[in-house]
């Protein structure tokens, strides 16, 4: 798995402030983003965050109210042609010319790209699986095999950053596998893919850093081990939960403890003590109290929690 | 670059062929019709040679030519308005855009698209109405190179103006039915009401009706203004609608 730095440099996509006003409503709000190149980013975000907002300002479609944006070091839009002479793009579903077979859709693109794009069509259809397809009407085309010809078009771009919005809707459990191998097999090229989505689970198996956008705002952003980390708990069995959670509760390092059927559920701080340190101090506390310990393990936290604590947060906080 | 400004034009030109619905219509609409009339009228003066005249001859040009002048605001109508709101309508504006292309350079192609196509289903059905106007004058005279090149003109420049305008209209709303209705309407009908209200007076000048009429040497209701005048309307209305398309499609949200 590609991990590149977030130093400025290698940043593939950043924003600043990023506000885009509909009348009185913010569907972007002082966004600060980060992307780094050679990663898959997944951008999560219930439906209506404003993810495909922020897909349509960076590939200049549409224009901000505020703030500031690059694209592959290019301020957008001052310099959008250069930007996005290396960034090929799927906003919302992809759409085609029912009327024109596969490979005439991959032509009107590539003549709007100009240059060496025509030349890549017959490798961007190998690449997707649609060569023995490609003089058929896209009429006659499933969802999957318009997805996967939207790929095809975002590579005759030879692209540096990819931007799939939502690749995933509307495909069986075949065509996610499939979708989810053609983007792995991008990000190991070393390219860029930024990948909105609301499915949490595949950006978890898909991508190595993410943000979680909630209406409008950036809330959290990072490597998705980081970003599950944050939720670190522990599951002790002890025949005494309500000493155990009384005795760990106000150590440095715990956020909290609750007692559970059998046992005692601890969550650790984020930005606390090493773990190894952490739970070594609360299984010698547990001991010195003459409690007995059955079981101490680690409870896998998934970036749907992680997603759903900040969400339920957010609203309870409203 | 000229390569690359080709190979756009090229793509638009495909996706105006290859709507074979649109494509069938419009060559039915511009060479059947006036094959049709051409058939219809030899057949009868071959059934009745001394009360029905020869289907060829100036007069049966000029009655063609000025019935071409309707054709090519329908066709104008049908191929502009795709041109201009079919990447919209479909929902492909945003890929092409996001490719990082000059807007105005979309534009700029589907506009010319437009005019070529236009042109192309116009001049067929110019060469039927020539060949057809000569091929059966029988007695009576035949049309000259000048009427043709004067009529035949106004007819190609009537389509590719009104070509341009609907590509430029077609930019702002992006509903192809309604709009080609009411061009239709515009061009074929209340064009003809207005140019018969004299009250009007020169006002009616401005009608794209009348440019045409002006320029295939017509008289114009009682009108009577300058060719480079009729001319200049005719660039004008063509000119206001492009311009005014180019500003909206840089500026439009996608």
């Amino acid at each position: 798995m590609t991990r590149s730095s977030t130093d400025g440099a290698a940043l593939a996509v950043k924003t600043t402030g990023l506000t885009k006003r509909f009348g009185e409503r913010n569907a972007l709000d002082g966004v600060d983003l980060k992307v780094p190149r050679g990663v898959a980013f997944g951008f999560l975000g219930p439906n209506g965050a404003g993810k495909t907002t922020i897909i349509r300002l960076l590939l200049a479609l549409a224009w901000p109210t505020s703030g500031s944006m690059s694209v592959l070091g290019h301020a957008v839009p001052a310099r959008r042609a250069q930007a996005l002479a290396g960034v090929g793009a799927i906003v919302e579903e992809p759409r085609f010319y029912g009327f024109l077979s596969g490979r005439e859709n991959l032509e009107v693109n590539a003549a709007a790209r100009g240059g060496m794009a025509a030349k890549r069509i017959p490798a961007a259809l190998e690449r997707v699986g649609l060569r023995a397809r490609a003089s058929d009407r896209v009429s006659s085309y499933s969802l999957g095999m318009r997805q996967r010809l939207g790929i095809a078009r975002c590579l005759l771009a030879d692209p540096e950053l990819l931007f799939l919005d939502e690749p995933m809707n509307g495909l069986d459990p075949a065509g996610m596998l499939e979708v989810r191998g053609l983007i792995r097999g991008l990000v190991d090229e070393g390219r860029t893919v930024f990948l909105s989505s609301h499915l949490l689970d595949e950006v978890q198996r898909t991508c190595d850093f993410a943000a979680i956008v909630d209406r409008g705002r950036v809330v959290t952003q990072g490597s998705i081990d980081e970003l599950t980390a944050r939720n670190r708990r522990i599951s002790i069995g002890t025949d005494d939960p309500g000493r155990a959670a009384a005795l760990v509760a106000n150590l440095h390092g715990v956020d909290g403890a609750a007692v559970e059927s059998g046992g005692v559920v601890v969550s650790l701080a984020a930005n606390g003590t090493a773990d190894r340190e952490l739970v070594t101090e609360i299984v010698r506390r547990m001991l010195d109290a003459r409690l007995a310990i059955d079981r101490v393990a680690p409870i896998e936290s998934s970036l749907e929690e992680r997603f759903l604590n900040i969400t339920q947060r957010l609203e309870d906080e409203k | 670059m000229i390569s690359d400004a080709l190979a756009l034009i090229r793509s638009d030109l495909l996706k105006l062929r290859r709507r074979r619905g649109l494509m069938a219509m419009a060559a039915l609409i511009a060479v059947g019709s006036v094959a049709v009339v051409f058939i219809v009228t030899a057949a009868r003066h071959g059934a009745n040679p001394q009360h029905v005249r020869p289907a060829g001859g100036v007069k049966s040009f000029q009655d063609a030519t000025d019935f071409l002048g309707m054709i090519a605001v329908v066709l104008a109508a049908m191929i502009g308005v795709t041109a201009g709101a079919g990447d919209a309508e479909i929902g492909t504006l945003r890929d092409l855009l996001a490719t990082g292309r000059s807007r105005l350079a979309f534009y700029a192609s589907r506009a010319v698209a437009a005019v070529v196509t236009t042109t192309v289903l116009l001049v067929a059905a110019l060469v039927i109405v020539t060949v057809c106007s000569i091929a059966l004058a029988g007695p009576l005279p035949a049309p000259s190179v000048s009427d043709i090149a004067r009529r035949g003109g106004a007819v190609l420049a009537f389509g590719a103006m009104g070509a341009l305008v609907c590509t430029g209209i077609a930019t702002f709303v992006r509903s192809r039915g309604p709009l080609m209705a009411s061009v239709i309407a515009f061009g074929v009908l209340i064009s003809q009401l207005l140019l018969q209200l004299s009250f009007l007076g020169s006002l009616r000048e401005a009608l794209p009706l009348a440019t045409f009429q002006r320029m295939a040497g017509d008289t114009v209701a009682g009108l009577h203004f300058a060719l480079p005048l009729a001319i200049a309307v005719a660039v004008a209305w063509a000119l206001a609608a492009l311009v005014a398309g180019g500003w909206w499609a840089r500026r439009v949200e996608v």
